[in-house]
């Protein structure tokens, strides 16, 4: 077991350089970072001395090297625009994104699990109906529309929760559920489709023989099994959601990975973009391994594969 | 583009709901930025939102009277000219930094001296490079500045760029800190920062020991607070509610709604941005390129719907502009050969210069999506077909510097300085931005930027705006309007150069 989980830990960091790279040669190559440092109306002079300034004249290669090098010595160099080290911003940062992303995922896993099961206990019945619809409902809505709508009923119409900003926990709630709907279909297809799969099966036809309680049958036969597929959902679910949620995050006003992901794309700051696709690409990865030894315990047999 | 009845429905519903919460009980004017704030050094952003942040927090030794355009005495009592390259400044009595310690000669020799630093690396040292040669501390109270030749904009560049800083702010000489003052700022402006968060914003209160008689108003609010909100929708739910008095830079289908609400004001104002485009005249993406002829880019002027777009699209305080400034800038005049809007001219002049049939167009963009696209339909009509190349800045700048741009889309902000000279970088030579390439004008420009004779300065502008505009080498097209929100009880009054000035804004 934990040769193979070394073995994905090492496939993802090699994963995550790769990444890396072609980030850093795509946002080298689509425009010029002298430019953009040296801001809107900066003269060929101002640009020229930037572009020496900060190295951007030395060779792609060179400047790579030297980053990734850096990495493996805990310094992911220091922004362009913010003028700080940049793993200074993503300390600062994450806190709220973590928030925002385990309170969103707990919506999405608490929702998203309860109407499938609820769902797949009475196939076609009128709870099932409503969840699909809601399910429906709850992925055709972008999420900048139903964030503006949330704020306009519940920050201004009726000021029970701030509009924007993230100084207090009910800061979170609105973005919260904006964000956690919109993961909640696919845990309530998987959740339904898997439980209606196992409550037909063989093995809780005998417990249900051996004369087993619903909620033993449900909770302990049951849902052990449905739930592979969705704990794998979750994982990555998780995974999206920590790398920050742009639209969510810009509409609420949150100061998280996500805005800062956004403002240094626009900006071409360099040094930050790449720290976050590292990281990100990181994180990906062992969520994604999480995932795979979460299933191993779940399901014995995975584990002799 | 007239306001949107599904949003005003629900804007006025919410408007019943929930009364207006200005803060003018706390005496607290909150801000909402577009964009974040990088850092509380502005001499290493060239953003917006730092000019507005380092008028408040930073004094230089002269400021410009927006109204006047004349440099008033700030930090310096007084300042008079040596000769045409050198200027006296004698420091004014009691003016202290926001940590309590006195100004003094020695900080400002040492805010020239950091700023023009190559080791520095500041977004204004080219700026200063160009001119600067030195500053001398006389005696305790009295600077000497030198320029290498006389330079008509030094007290431009003093006021707004050689900002002022504590000597050794930066750390030891040999070995600086650039990122000293990015979160912890020691300025001497009318305001201090209090509390500084990147993604939630910067508060800052007025400084108790600032000095009396600055040029600078000391009436705004106690504290002011500006808030990076991203989302216009955002933007608007806070102004609703109170939780924002004031914003700028608002889109203008967003103000107008704003404005039909009973707590919000729709102010538009100018400001000293214009919109124009860049013709290759010069040939310098292709020496056999159309507009290296004078009559393709005549017909291109009169293709061009400019009071449409002024009217349909921009709105607001804007205007069409027949040179590349406007009214009331220095230098600037609009007394130059106009091309009215006419199609048939404009098809007559394309045939006359062998393309009866048009031609294909690079035009390259990096903002104002809709214009540029309105531009391209208005050159279709006369069979110039073009291709919008519509890309980031960092993209358009990219091109513009490998000379791939035969036509570009460009706007220009003149750093809020209306002088004419504050533009010398499109007619400067070997300036990217210059596609005209036209020797005369690139003298005429040179003579002006050498010279502290206002006389001689616009006599030499209105020649070369002239030419220009005999020489069709751009398509002037608009100046732009800015668009301010402000809550009902806040008084503000939008300044001339579109430099948002917080400490202004009073209440009601």
């Amino acid at each position: 077991m934990l040769k193979f989980i070394l073995r994905k830990l090492g496939m993802g960091l090699l994963v995550a350089i790769t990444v890396s790279l072609a980030t850093f040669l795509m946002l080298n190559l689509a425009a010029d970072p002298a430019a953009m440092v040296a801001g809107e109306d900066a003269s060929p002079q101002a640009i020229e001395d930037i572009r020496v300034q900060y190295g951007f004249d030395r060779p792609l290669a060179v400047r790579y090297v030297e980053w990734i090098g850096n990495v493996f010595t805990g310094n992911f160099g220091e922004s362009y625009y913010w003028k700080r080290p940049v793993f200074d911003l993503f300390l600062e940062r994450a806190p709220v994104t973590l928030t925002l992303a385990f309170s969103a995922l707990t919506i999405t896993t608490v929702v998203g699990l309860l109407l499938g099961v609820l769902a797949a206990l009475n196939p076609n019945g009128w709870l099932d109906r409503f969840a699909l619809s809601l399910g429906t409902a709850a992925q055709a809505v972008p999420n900048f529309w139903l964030g503006l709508m949330m704020i306009i009923l519940l920050g201004v119409m009726f000021p029970i929760f701030p509009v924007s900003g993230d100084a207090t926990w009910k800061h979170f709630v609105l973005p919260s559920c904006v964000l956690g709907m919109s993961a909640v279909p696919q845990v309530l297809r998987l959740t339904r489709a898997g439980m209606i799969d196992v409550l037909g099966s063989d093995y809780i036809r005998t417990a249900r023989a051996k004369g087993f309680g619903p909620g033993r049958i449900l909770f302990q036969h049951a849902m052990r099994n449905a739930l592979l597929p969705v704990v794998s959902v979750i994982a990555i679910q998780l995974g999206y959601k920590l790398g920050g949620s742009v639209v969510t995050e810009s509409v609420f006003a949150l100061n998280g990975l996500g805005r800062l992901a956004y403002e240094s794309i626009l900006g071409a700051d360099i040094p930050t973009v790449q720290m976050l696709v590292f990281i990100f690409a990181l994180i990906f990865i062992f969520l994604t391994v999480a995932g795979d030894v979460f299933n191993a315990w779940l399901d014995p047999r995975l584990r002799l594969e | 583009m007239k306001p949107r009845p599904t949003l005003l429905a629900a804007t006025l519903i919410s408007s019943l709901c929930t009364p207006a919460l200005a803060d003018k009980a706390s005496d607290t004017l909150v801000v909402a930025a577009n964009k974040e704030i990088q850092t509380l050094d502005s001499l290493y952003s060239t953003a917006r939102e730092n000019v507005i942040l380092s008028y408040l927090t930073s004094d230089q030794l002269v400021v410009r009277d927006p109204e006047t355009n004349d440099y008033l005495p700030a930090l310096a009592a007084s300042y008079s000219y040596v000769d045409d390259r050198t200027v006296d400044f004698v420091l004014r009595d009691g003016v202290t930094f926001h940590d309590g310690s006195p100004v003094t000669a020695e900080d400002i020799v040492f805010s020239f001296e950091w700023t023009a630093s190559e080791a520095a690396a500041t977004k204004r040292g080219a700026f200063i490079r160009g001119w600067f040669e030195s500053a001398q501390a006389l005696d305790g109270k009295t600077i000497r500045v030198t320029a290498k030749k006389p330079y008509p904009l030094m007290l431009r560049d003093i006021a707004m760029f050689v900002q002022t800083r504590k000597a050794g702010s930066y750390g030891p000489a040999s070995d600086p800190n650039t990122s000293a003052l990015t979160q912890e700022f020691n300025g001497t402006g009318p305001y201090r920062v209090v509390s500084f968060d990147m993604g939630a914003g910067v508060t800052l209160e007025k400084y108790d020991g600032y000095y009396a008689d600055s040029p600078k108003s000391t009436d705004g609010a106690k504290t002011i607070v500006i808030r990076p909100i991203p989302e216009w929708g955002t933007v608007s739910a806070e102004m609703i509610s109170g939780g924002v008095q004031f914003s700028y830079t608002v889109p203008d289908d967003t103000a107008q709604n704003l404005g039909t609400l009973p707590m919000v004001d729709h102010v538009p104002g100018p400001t000293t941005r214009i919109g124009f485009l860049i013709l290759d005249a010069g040939g310098v993406t292709d020496p056999e390129g159309p507009m290296t002829h004078l009559k393709v880019r005549q017909a291109m002027n009169h293709a061009v719907n400019k009071q449409a777009i002024v009217d349909h699209l921009v709105g607001g305080s804007s205007v069409v502009i027949n040179s590349l400034c406007y009214d009331g800038m220095f230098g600037c005049t609009q007394d130059v050969t106009s091309y009215e809007y006419d199609v048939d001219k404009a098809k007559t002049l394309l045939a006359e210069a062998g393309y009866p049939d048009g031609f294909e167009l690079d035009l390259w963009a990096y903002r104002d999506k809709p214009v540029t696209e309105a531009v391209a339909a208005d050159l279709a009509k006369i069979g110039i077909k073009s291709h919008i190349n519509y890309v980031k800045l960092s993209a358009f700048s990219k091109a513009r510097a490998a000379e791939e741009a035969p036509a570009m889309h460009g706007t220009w902000g003149y750093y809020a300085t209306p002088d004419v000279g504050a533009i010398t970088n499109h007619f400067a030579a070997g300036s990217n931005r210059n596609l005209n390439r036209d020797p005369e004008l690139e003298a005429l420009f040179d003579a002006a930027l050498s010279t502290i004779d206002d006389e001689e300065r616009a006599d030499l502008y209105a020649q070369a705006l002239k030419r220009s505009a005999d020489m069709a080498y751009h398509v002037p097209i608009y100046r732009f309007s800015e668009n301010y929100v402000a809550g009902k009880d806040v008084d503000f009054t939008p300044p001339s150069d579109g430099l948002v000035r917080l400490n202004e804004i009073t209440w009601k």
